[in-house]
């Protein structure tokens, strides 16, 4: 048809260019396949570029790296590789059943088709439902994060922090660095989430971290003015004659995130609901693979967990996808192995029991499904 | 007070009007969508189903694991008019549609290249 976009192919398209992304598409055009790498945003780097704090935990080679600083190295390194385009500002909109996928860029829409495709797409914050949610001051942390640490702006001058898993944490941790105070972390399970690392720091800072407790109401008219919280029970009911009236102009909501997977529910990838995981999560093998053939997933899309991670299940995907179009990946054995005794590894210890819950259930589930 | 909790942001549905729809016996979040827009909004359902699932979840006592969750869609995000009405060979091939819907293309019979090369 006159004037229709053509089709534009390609070995592997990876959507997504976080820490998944990114190590995915590294990962494949290593191998010398023709490498697509896509991101809505005008940067590489997804949540990475947020993350001021130096990682650790792992023996991975990104340990004590700042955050945004690994987007940097990952980013200069693919960019050496001639057979690997990045296009930025190009959000993926569609899959459909013949394989195309569309993209939205410079106000186009672009058509695509991968032999494969590697689903890198991150994660959506969840919000609470709590009253007068609705009030300019309710922020996602992921807002929050986006605000003082991507454009430089203070998101409040007092602020209280709901949910002390990492991202709570750590966006506490970076919110009193701002010049922010941080009136409390209130945490609704009876133990706080995060590492213990993050939660040290803050209390050194004089950052109370409350559990047991949730926001019940947020306070003001035309901006957030304060805040009620109260104690709940252990069916996650609020507690009579508990509440505590806090002041504060902002109210942080850290309360977990869910897998951002559209283009799998269009590609028909069956989903599965595992609360451990963030939610609903596809199905997919250990080499990162999803019952539909040469669909792969990376990182938060697959299921919620952090960054390192991500990196790690990225190459996962990347050599996988490339080994099953016929590229060679050298010394493919080994590497997966390394990966995924890394991944074992990342995933040991008490804070790593709810993934291991999750990735256990999701096992039992591809069983029993294919 | 159910009134100020909002569940869906962009359609602007409280809790209260969701527990109401529960009540009334429309126990799917594909009815409740249908009927109150929830999910057909910029964010496409990412902020309320969680919340309006758990809802349901707690009246019916199903686990949200066996609720059936409605068909997503292409596009999943917002697009412009004249992108869905595809090319124009000129303006007045779509009567009625003003130029600036149509944005740059307006003017362009030349099939579109891409500003790149893929590899």
């Amino acid at each position: 048809m006159e004037g229709e976009t053509q089709v534009i192919s390609c070995d592997v398209i990876v959507i997504g260019a976080g820490p998944a992304g990114l190590m995915a598409a590294l990962r494949a055009g290593e191998a010398g396949a023709g490498v697509l790498l896509i991101d809505r945003e005008p940067f590489t780097g997804g949540q990475l570029v947020k993350q001021t704090h130096r990682f650790f935990g792992s023996k991975h080679q990104y340990a004590g790296t700042r955050g945004f600083d690994i987007a940097v190295r990952i980013t200069e390194k693919i960019e050496c590789l001639k057979n690997v385009k990045i296009l930025l500002e190009a959000t993926a909109l569609g899959y459909y059943e013949d394989g195309v996928l569309t993209v939205l860029h410079e106000g186009r829409m672009l058509k695509f088709k991968g032999k494969a495709i590697v689903v890198a797409t991150g994660a959506h914050e969840r919000f609470l439902p709590f009253e007068n949610n609705d009030l300019p001051g309710v922020y996602g942390a992921g807002a929050v994060q986006t605000l003082m640490n991507v454009y430089g702006v203070l998101p409040a001058k007092r602020i209280l922090m709901v949910g002390a898993g990492n991202i709570g944490l750590i966006v506490s941790y970076q919110l009193v660095q701002a010049g922010v105070e941080v009136a409390a972390i209130i945490e609704a399970a009876p133990r706080i989430g995060g590492y213990l690392v993050h939660a040290s720091k803050v209390r050194r800072l004089g950052v109370p971290i409350m559990t047991g407790y949730t926001i019940k109401r947020a306070l003001g008219k035309e901006c957030v003015r304060g805040a009620i919280i109260c104690k709940i029970d252990e069916n996650w009911n609020p507690v009579e004659g508990t509440e505590i009236k806090i002041e504060v102009d902002a109210v942080c909501l850290a309360v977990g995130l869910s897998s951002l997977c559209e283009l799998l529910w269009q590609a028909e990838v069956p989903m599965v609901y595992i609360p451990e995981l963030g939610g609903h999560v596809p199905l997919r093998n250990e080499d990162m693979e999803t019952p539909v053939e040469r669909i792969y997933v990376a990182g938060d899309a697959a299921g919620i967990e952090e960054a390192t991670s991500a990196m790690l299940e990225g190459e996962l995907a990347g050599i996988n996808a490339v080994s099953k179009l016929g590229y060679s990946v050298e010394d493919y054995a080994n590497k997966r192995g390394k990966i995924l005794s890394d991944l074992k590894n990342l995933r040991s210890g008490p804070v790593g029991e709810k993934i291991r819950a999750g990735l256990a259930r999701l096992r039992t589930l591809r069983n029993g499904n294919l | 007070m159910d009134r100020d909790i909002i569940v869906c942001r962009c359609e602007d549905v409280s809790l209260a009007e969701i527990r109401e729809l529960l009540r009334e016996g429309y126990t799917s979040l594909d009815e409740i969508k249908r009927i109150k827009r929830c999910g057909m909004g910029p964010c496409q359902g990412k902020t309320c189903a969680p919340i309006i699932l758990k809802e349901i979840s707690s009246f019916t006592g199903r686990p949200v694991a066996e609720l059936a969750v409605p068909s997503v869609r292409p596009p999943v995000g917002g697009i412009k008019l004249g992108e869905i009405l595809g090319q124009p060979d000129s303006g007045s091939a779509y009567p009625g549609v003003p130029p600036s819907a149509l944005n740059r293309y307006s003017s362009s019979t030349k099939p579109y290249r891409p500003p790149f090369c893929l590899p």
